[in-house]
């Protein structure tokens, strides 16, 4: 029985790996001209790592912290269609990180580890406790924030080489904490190199798209 | 017709999504999300550069499923299922499983499968979801997530997947799964499957091994007051041991010496010959406490949790502690009319349970049924318990024509929160009302009488 470990969160969604949060908005960052805020957002949200101090925020502060960043959003929506017509499209991409900033310090400064499915679809939130478990459960929004700075920094569009290669390097932080324990296996050595020669695959069809 | 297209669909859009779950990781399933939003906003080259974000993506999610094609193993899984369950509450199962390959296995994941069975198209129109109230009018009207719930409520139980770290070549290992049960009745497990998200942790391969068993669930169960009923108690004609055992209609209760006209079949022939005198056994006639327990199963618009509700009550109860020497009949109206005792060397209280566990609620009218039966038997009852799940035209009738019975009658009617609990007939007949949110509360001041 000592090799079995019960995981009843299979299905949930780990933390994102330190300092990943800090490296998107690094590169969200450095694409889109935000560097002073993506470095200040990177530490605020990195620094729940290194202090124990937390807030014991209530399913309703979350609730209305999602509500909050979704008024935002619409009106961040609004705003730029408006001023940018449909071209805004892009420039709302660009501020996602922003939107989602309000959620990203809750759940990083609040005791309840994760933001409730009930907080971010409201759907769920009227069912109330008495919705099953497969739909309303905590989970860990490190990642998609993650990868919402990452198509984010995408709209930005500069430096494209070295996004690409920053991108595979980002990705690959992300398959290796989610295969942490099996990763230095040595057949994962073989695995890696054909991972490469299908990036470089694909960064040579990149190449002849961009020409 | 636009129901039946839209129910065909669901049937589809549930196996894909049910299949999208089972095969693919946590990180997997994001990473599929993150697919399609990148290759929308890199539609346009020029314009961001998340088209590499999707080809990237795109690699990855192909290179781990090509994977999950060469996964090999050869196992096999014994399953030790306990004798029964109860709704609600969660109880652990242990499954063995033996790695037959010649190399050692990491990183297993098991899962357990309850069989998915779909309702009908007829089952899934007159379905009612108590949770539909908290829903928008698009998902009442769609129906998608009623339909959810019921294929879960047919299922039957969540079982938690497990993870299994190592595994040596050609062992076993046994390990405990745990199952939540969602409904009474009997679950049916159908598969088991051994996955593992090798190489990439996005998309696990599987082996897909038979598995079929089934368990037993029981009624949830409540805390009840024991069951001190203050009824006559009621001559039964043959004895309780006609029901029990074939013979004697009558109960040995002492030794006494012989009378002229006792019958040679009563002389005790070891005390005479001990004595050397005759002596007789003597008989009584039975009398005792014989509670009938009426349960209603006629459910129309309402919801099927006060069905379920009335079915755990009849379980408490049955199941409560009772006088020693008391029968508890249960009586109900299915496509028959059905009694069954227990108690005194009848039936057990599992087998009551099990009963109980089967019960289905109808949904055409059968209070006529349910009166003629209670009436066919009240003589031998000495208190009756009537478990209602409405307050209707024809079970006012019943309660008028029970109560004008010579003997003590409580009424039990459920009801869910939202409904009218005041009335006439209520205060006349004594009628103790039960809340489905309180249940237990409810239960706990229930009457002594």
């Amino acid at each position: 029985m000592d090799n079995v470990s019960d995981k009843p969160d299979r299905n949930k969604l780990s933390p994102a790996p330190p300092g990943l949060i800090m490296a998107s908005l690094l590169l969200w960052g450095w694409q889109t001209e935000f560097f002073l805020y993506a470095v200040i957002m990177g530490v605020v949200l990195e620094l729940p790592i290194f202090i124990k101090w937390r807030i014991d925020f209530s399913d309703k502060d979350i609730n209305q912290l999602a509500d909050l960043s979704g008024v935002i959003f619409f009106i961040l929506t609004v705003y730029i269609f408006v001023n940018y017509s449909f071209q805004g499209i892009y420039k709302i991409l660009e501020l996602m990180p922003f939107v989602l900033l309000l959620l990203m310090l809750a759940q990083g400064y609040g005791l309840q580890n994760g933001i409730k499915t009930s907080a971010l679809f409201i759907s769920i939130r009227r069912l109330g406790e008495s919705a099953g478990s497969d739909v309303l459960y905590k989970t860990n929004i490190g990642l998609p924030y993650v990868f919402i700075c990452m198509i984010s920094a995408s709209s930005g569009n500069k430096f494209s080489d070295y996004f690409f290669y920053i991108m595979r390097a980002y990705h690959c932080m992300v398959i290796i904490h989610a295969k942490a324990k099996i990763f230095f296996e040595n057949h994962m050595a073989c695995l890696r190199r054909i991972c490469h020669f299908l990036f470089l695959l694909n960064s040579t069809g990149i190449s002849a798209t961009t020409i | 017709m636009l129901r039946r297209l839209l129910f065909a669909n669901f049937k589809l859009v549930y196996r894909f999504n049910h299949w999208l779950r089972q095969r693919f990781t946590s990180t997997g399933i994001l990473i599929l999300l993150i697919i399609p939003i990148a290759g929308i906003f890199g539609f346009d080259t020029r314009s961001t550069l998340s088209f590499q974000i999707f080809s990237i993506t795109l690699i990855l999610l192909i290179t781990s499923m090509s994977f999950a094609l060469f996964f090999k193993g050869k196992f096999s899984i014994v399953r030790k299922l306990p004798d029964y369950g109860s709704v609600g509450t969660p109880l652990n199962y242990s499954c063995v499983i033996a790695n037959k390959n010649r190399t050692a296995k990491r990183s297993l994941v098991v899962i357990d499968e309850l069989k998915t069975q779909f309702p009908t198209m007829h089952e899934f129109s007159n379905s009612k979801d108590p949770q539909d109230k908290n829903r928008n009018r698009f998902d009442r009207f769609i129906g998608y997530p009623r339909l959810v719930n019921a294929i879960q409520k047919l299922r039957g139980g969540s079982i938690k997947a497990i993870t299994v770290d190592y595994i040596a070549e050609q062992s076993v290992l046994e390990t405990s799964i745990e199952l939540i049960p969602l409904r009474r009745g009997y679950l049916q497990f159908d598969n088991t499957r051994i996955a593992q998200a090798k190489p990439l942790g996005l998309f696990q391969s599987q082996k897909i091994i038979d598995n079929k068993d089934r368990l037993l669930i029981l009624p949830k169960i409540y805390k009840t007051p024991g069951l001190n009923l203050q009824g006559k108690r009621a001559y039964q004609h043959g004895g309780i041991s006609n029901a029990s055992i074939v013979g004697d209609s009558q109960e040995f209760i002492s030794l006494r010496d012989y009378n002229p006209g006792d019958p040679l079949r009563s002389i005790h022939w070891r005390s005479f010959a001990k004595l050397n005198k005759p002596i007789v056994k003597e008989y009584q006639d039975e009398y005792f406490t014989r509670y009938g327990l009426v349960l209603d199963t006629y459910l129309l618009n309402k919801s099927e949790l006060i069905f379920e509700d009335a079915v755990s009550i009849a379980a408490s109860l049955m199941t409560a502690q009772k006088e020693q020497d008391a029968l508890l009949d249960l009586m109900f109206v299915g496509d028959n009319a059905y009694r069954f005792t227990s108690g005194r060397g009848l039936a057990g209280a599992a087998n009551i349970l099990e009963i109980l566990a089967c019960v289905e609620p109808v949904y055409e009218s059968n209070i006529k049924e349910v009166e003629s039966m209670v009436r066919q038997v009240s003589h031998e009852c000495s208190v009756l318990i009537c478990i209602l799940l409405a307050l209707d035209e024809s079970r006012t009738g019943l309660i008028k024509e029970l109560s004008g019975l010579n003997i003590p009658v409580k009424f039990l009617l459920l009801s869910d929160s939202n409904e009218e609990t005041q009335g006439e007939v209520l205060k006349k007949y004594d009628i103790h009302v039960l809340q489905h949110d309180s249940l237990q509360q409810d239960l706990d001041t229930l009457w002594i009488m």
